[in-house]
């Protein structure tokens, strides 16, 4: 190859690298992860996380009640209900979650919450016993 | 300058050539980049069930992992069926129904388990015992029964609490004093992890995991080699108010990890925890100098079978009895915030305490 060939190959070689490596670290900060509510195993309702310090609330449905959600910061919790349809509050003393391998339950509605996606580098939990 | 010499033309086409292949590779290489952590783009089924009072947690890889979830939670559901004290046509139901008057046929799934927890009482001394169950039903712990029962009540329910006075046989059993009462919640779930993983491995899968309210069991490793990383719960999150905080990491792959803790049920009462792990011999929740304490062993069914006796057992007691049973490697979380490994998990074990409050000496 004549010289001015091998540069131009040359910085096309590197600026193709570049965008590798741009691309790749931008897929590190990653896409929104997504809160999961499900009742019974069914997906009742996928909620954007909100990663603003602006408190935002969400109604779900659950055999025939409603149910609140309260994503702020990154995290959420489950607001609390009266006591005929969540007798023990396990679900709403849990407080904030903010990782995928932490999940919200509520056994007696059988509903549960947890966070989809926007994996982050150290947070490879699989599971919890 | 459109008139273009026929050297120009070669350069400008073998440019152009270059530009397109590292275009190509380029590409190739960020997809790669972009595809999932399964690195292998093997499909996974996920779910969440509800049975044997807890949520059970699966996931599974594998084409058929959907089929394999549904055909785990059908067969879990069925067990709890035969083994709850709640269902009236169960084992354990009729078993409780005719205690002080006669043996009860029995399924061999349900002696099975039954005599798991005989061995495992004679190995504790009784530090766990199935015929805790009228002590349990008093307390109600995690139902919305739940307070603290009056001493007379305890004083008068706590001689019904005898594994010795549970009778078994080849294919029945029987309770000998009337009021007397099994209750396998601290071995079912351990039992249907390993049936669990029978079911997975029948089905060809080769990475899975499922966590039954605390009692998780794991099938191979991960589709991209690596083992799971399994969290030690934190027993005393500092911010009360916030999830599942964790103290440490173990890896492992085709091992059950099961973590029997004061903090999985309980309520409190003027700044006393009441936890729903019955020490058979006071009938009070525990009081030894665990908070918590993790098994990980071949066996899901050995892992709960022992985890509770070894929690009542305390630290001292309880790692004589791993170590005299062989197999087993523990974590243990003491009342004063120290954590303890046995030494198959020195190298394994991670501290990993954002709390900063626990102590962990290798």
């Amino acid at each position: 190859m004549k010289k001015f060939e091998k540069i131009i190959a040359g910085v096309i070689l590197f600026l193709s690298f570049v965008s590798i490596g741009i691309m790749m670290f931008s897929k590190s900060n990653a896409p929104n992860s997504n809160v999961v509510i499900k009742v019974n195993d069914k997906v009742v309702k996928e909620i954007p996380m909100n990663n603003s310090s602006e408190s935002k609330i969400y109604d779900f449905n659950f055999n025939d009640h409603i149910g609140q959600v309260e994503l702020k910061n990154s995290k959420v919790r489950i607001l609390e209900m009266s006591r005929d349809l969540c007798p023990n509050g396990i679900c709403s003393k849990t407080g904030w979650i903010d990782k995928t391998y932490q999940s919200i339950v509520c056994l007696p509605n059988k509903i549960t919450i947890t966070i989809q996606g926007g994996k982050e580098k150290g947070d490879e939990i699989d599971v919890i016993p | 300058m459109l008139i273009v010499k026929k050297q120009t033309q070669k350069r400008l086409a073998s440019i152009v050539l270059m530009i397109m292949v590292t275009g190509i590779l380029t590409a190739c290489n960020t997809s790669t980049a972009t595809t999932s952590n399964g690195s292998n783009k093997e499909e996974v089924a996920e779910a969440d069930g509800f049975a044997m009072g807890t949520v059970i947690l699966q996931k599974v890889y594998g084409a058929n992992g959907q089929a394999t979830i549904d055909e785990t939670m059908e067969r879990i559901k069925s067990l709890e069926a035969l083994l709850t004290f709640n269902a009236p046509e169960g084992d354990i139901y009729q078993l409780n129904d005719n205690a002080g008057k006669k043996n009860v046929e029995l399924d061999p799934v349900t002696l099975k388990i039954i005599n798991k927890a005989q061995e495992v009482a004679e190995l504790s001394n009784g530090a766990f015992d199935i015929t805790i169950g009228p002590i349990v039903k008093s307390w109600g712990i995690g139902t919305e029964q739940e307070r603290i029962p009056p001493k007379e009540e305890l004083q008068k329910l706590l001689p019904l609490v005898n594994y010795r006075d549970l009778v078994v046989g080849e294919n029945s059993a029987g309770l000998k004093k009337a009021g007397q009462m099994v209750d396998l919640g601290g071995i079912a779930k351990g039992y249907a992890g390993d049936e669990a993983l029978q079911i997975y491995k029948k089905n060809g899968i080769k990475s899975a995991f499922i966590n039954l309210g605390g009692n998780v069991v794991t099938l191979g490793n991960k589709p991209d080699g690596s083992p799971w990383t399994v969290g030690i719960r934190n027993p005393r999150p500092q911010d009360a108010a916030s999830g599942q905080q964790i103290v440490g990491i173990v890896t492992v792959a085709d091992k059950a990890v099961t973590t029997a803790g004061d903090d999985q049920r309980f309520f409190e009462k003027d700044g006393v925890r009441y936890h729903h792990i019955i020490n058979p011999h006071t009938g009070y929740p525990a009081q030894s100098d665990l908070m918590s304490v993790t098994l990980i062993t071949d066996s899901s069914f050995n892992a709960d079978a022992f985890d509770t006796a070894v929690f009542v057992l305390g630290l001292e007691k309880g790692k004589e009895l791993i170590q005299k049973l062989g197999g087993i490697e523990a974590v243990f979380i003491t009342t004063d915030k120290k954590i303890y490994v046995t030494d198959g998990l020195k190298g394994n074990f991670k501290l990993h305490d954002e709390s900063n409050e626990y102590q962990y000496n290798e």
